[in-house]
């Protein structure tokens, strides 16, 4: 029977990206909400955004067919997660900065216990209006509704990362 | 290479990070030791009451990694305090307690959460509940260990049996990977539009409405009342639309959001006993379901044994496999602290009895009841004295060898070459023949005893 794809394929080295993945999440959450609870909205949405995008990709890497190996020939190890097409192997999506379509991401699981991370994604959406070029801007387009909203997600999908990397399954 | 003399196996690895469980547990803090699905281990300590010293918790990290080498995970030592879900995984439904743990005054308590890819099943043993209008649904599953033993076949003759004495029975073909009781019981009538398959691969995307997951069998009863429904696993050709077999198949295993394939696979039986009310013209439901679940160890007879059943025989010849395979089983059930829970459901059928001037039945009989006995003996309460009070256990189970009533009492059906690989079409009356009716005659007086009788009540397990 199926059902093997839904887990992850063996231990993360600690050289690997999905390992500076994860930590990075963890970290990212953690200052975002230091942030947020001294009151400095702009910075804590920013960094809230990289913890998801982060604890995502980690997962993309561990339960999916994403891969950080080089796009090509010749070229460097990819600055992202990225599918490969299976018929041409040429990159089919590459998982940058978010937003992300959370369908792009619900396409890459099969096997059994997808439910979990369908959930999850289904609450991307609000992330739909945060955009790393926030950083250059002069933060008034943030506001308190946002954040707050973005903090509860960020810790449901670090919640289910941990426990992805705990149980070694998405469920 | 020289490897180290002491490598650590997956065997070794759970009864050395229990021990580890229990000596943290001992210094007073509850614990969660985590199982993941390759085997790893890491124990999740809840500090949450009661800070822990750096210095304790290095030295549990330590004795993991040391004592468990590659069967430790790469975070062995978690504190609940810095855990995102600590309360999602200390208060899991999947973890279970410690069985051989009793703790001390002031040591905190074990649980263990085990993360497989499959087989999850197995471990979550309850009985079916009263249908809502206060009917009761007899459920009985037919399992074999070992595929060819005859289970199937028993099925029709069973299913017949109990429509001739008036109930309305359905017959489910669970075993999807290779159907035949579908094929069996339904030959020369018309089979339905849909099958299991249809039901699970619709349902997951709510377009389960309209089915025609039920067919008459066309069986006429000996007396009025009985009615022999089945569900066939497959759905009937058609010439417009190919049938995707294998393409259904190979999703219907899928967990959805908010139900697993265990919920899934209960919710289409009882979609296939609605529908039998829906299409009969006596309009009633089925009384007795007769769930023909796939051989093996496998998350179809998981589902179909632990949770969907009230009464579960369990087919098998008195040979090696089998009794190497029930072994395995019920010491799954053991571990996993489900002994009491599933003995009540369990009843061992000799479907392969030979009865020759070589080797008489009650030679083959007495065998098999040892072994059997044996076996069963995992599940049953020992009946040693307790070395405190020098008294039995109160309430202990434990029913001897010749107890005919007990579990592990195989109820007979002698071997008939004629029936192996039967075409049920080539044979219409198969059922009727004065050796098929000899064959399977103590079969069907205790059979139908054990699920027409009252099922388990509300008693608790024995």
């Amino acid at each position: 029977m199926s059902g093997t794809s839904g887990t992850s394929s063996g231990a993360a080295s600690t050289a690997s990206p999905e390992h500076h993945y994860a930590h990075a999440a963890v970290r990212h959450y953690k200052d975002a909400v230091y942030l947020q609870d001294g009151g400095r909205l702009p910075n804590a949405d920013y960094h809230f955004g990289f913890a998801v995008e982060c604890a995502l990709k980690s997962l993309l890497l561990r339960f999916t067919s994403a891969t950080m190996a080089p796009t090509g020939q010749g070229k460097p190890a990819a600055k992202a997660p990225w599918v490969p097409d299976p018929v041409t192997g040429k990159v089919s999506r590459m998982y940058g900065h978010l937003p992300w379509v959370a369908a792009d991401v619900a396409l890459l699981t099969h096997g059994r216990s997808t439910a979990q991370l369908s959930a999850a994604l289904g609450n991307l959406k609000a992330f739909d209006s945060w955009s790393v070029h926030q950083r250059y801007l002069d933060g008034t387009a943030v506001a308190e509704a946002d954040v707050s909203q973005r903090r509860t997600v960020a810790q449901e999908i670090l919640a289910l990362h941990e426990q992805a990397l705990i149980n070694g399954r998405l469920q | 290479m020289n490897l180290p003399s002491a490598l650590v196996r997956f065997d070794d690895a759970r009864p050395r990070a229990l021990t580890i469980a229990r000596d943290v547990a001992a210094e007073g803090a509850n614990v969660l030791l985590v199982r993941d699905v390759l085997g790893r281990f890491a124990l999740i300590v809840d500090d949450r009451a009661q800070d822990v010293p750096t210095a304790r918790a290095a030295v549990w990290r330590e004795r993991l990694a040391t004592d468990l080498q590659r069967y430790s995970a790469d975070r062995p030592l978690l504190l609940a305090s810095e855990l995102f879900s600590a309360d999602d995984l200390l208060g899991s439904e999947r973890a279970q307690p410690d069985p051989l743990h009793i703790p001390a005054a002031g040591h905190g308590s074990v649980l263990i959460l085990d993360n497989t890819v499959v087989g999850e099943d197995w471990a979550q043993v309850s009985t079916p509940a009263v249908e809502t209008d206060g009917s009761r649904t007899h459920r009985t599953a037919l399992y074999g260990f070992k595929g060819g033993v005859g289970r199937t076949t028993a099925a029709a003759v069973l299913a017949r049996h109990l429509t001739d004495q008036g109930h309305i029975v359905l017959v489910v073909d669970l075993d999807l990977e290779s159907p035949g009781a579908g094929p069996l019981i339904a030959a020369g009538s018309v089979p339905p539009r849909h099958g299991i398959v249809d039901q699970l691969v619709e349902s997951a995307v709510d377009n389960a409405n309209g089915l025609e997951l039920v067919g008459p069998t066309g069986y006429e009863p000996r007396t009025g009342r009985g009615e022999l429904w089945v569900a066939p696993a497959r759905g009937r050709d058609t010439k417009d639309v190919p049938y995707s077999y294998v393409d259904k198949l190979n999703r219907v295993y899928a967990d959805i959001p908010g139900m697993d394939f265990a919920d899934r696979l209960a919710t289409a039986v009882q979609a296939c006993e609605d529908a039998v009310a829906r299409e009969s013209e006596s309009g009633r439901r089925p009384d007795v379901v007769l769930l023909d679940s796939r051989a093996g160890i496998h998350d179809i007879a998981a589902v179909a044994i632990s949770r969907l059943c009230d009464l579960a025989l369990l087919f098998g010849a008195d040979n090696r496999q089998t009794w190497g395979g029930y072994g395995d089983l019920f010491t799954a059930w053991h571990a996993s602290g489900q002994a009491r829970a599933i003995r009540e459901k369990l009843r061992m059928v000799a479907s392969m009895v030979p009865d020759t001037p070589h080797h008489s039945m009650d030679d083959y009989l007495q065998s098999f009841r040892e072994h059997s006995w044996e076996c069963f003996s995992v599940l049953y309460d020992d009946d040693v004295p307790e070395a405190e009070s020098g008294r039995l256990i109160p309430g202990a189970f434990s029913p001897s060898l010749e107890d005919d009533s007990a579990p592990h009492y195989p109820i007979p059906i002698l071997f008939e070459p004629g029936l192996v690989g039967l075409d049920a079409d080539r044979a219409p009356g198969w059922q009727d023949r004065a050796f098929v009716q000899a064959a399977y005659r103590d079969f069907l007086t205790t059979a139908t005893l054990l699920i027409t009788a009252d099922p388990q009540s509300n008693e608790g397990p024995r």
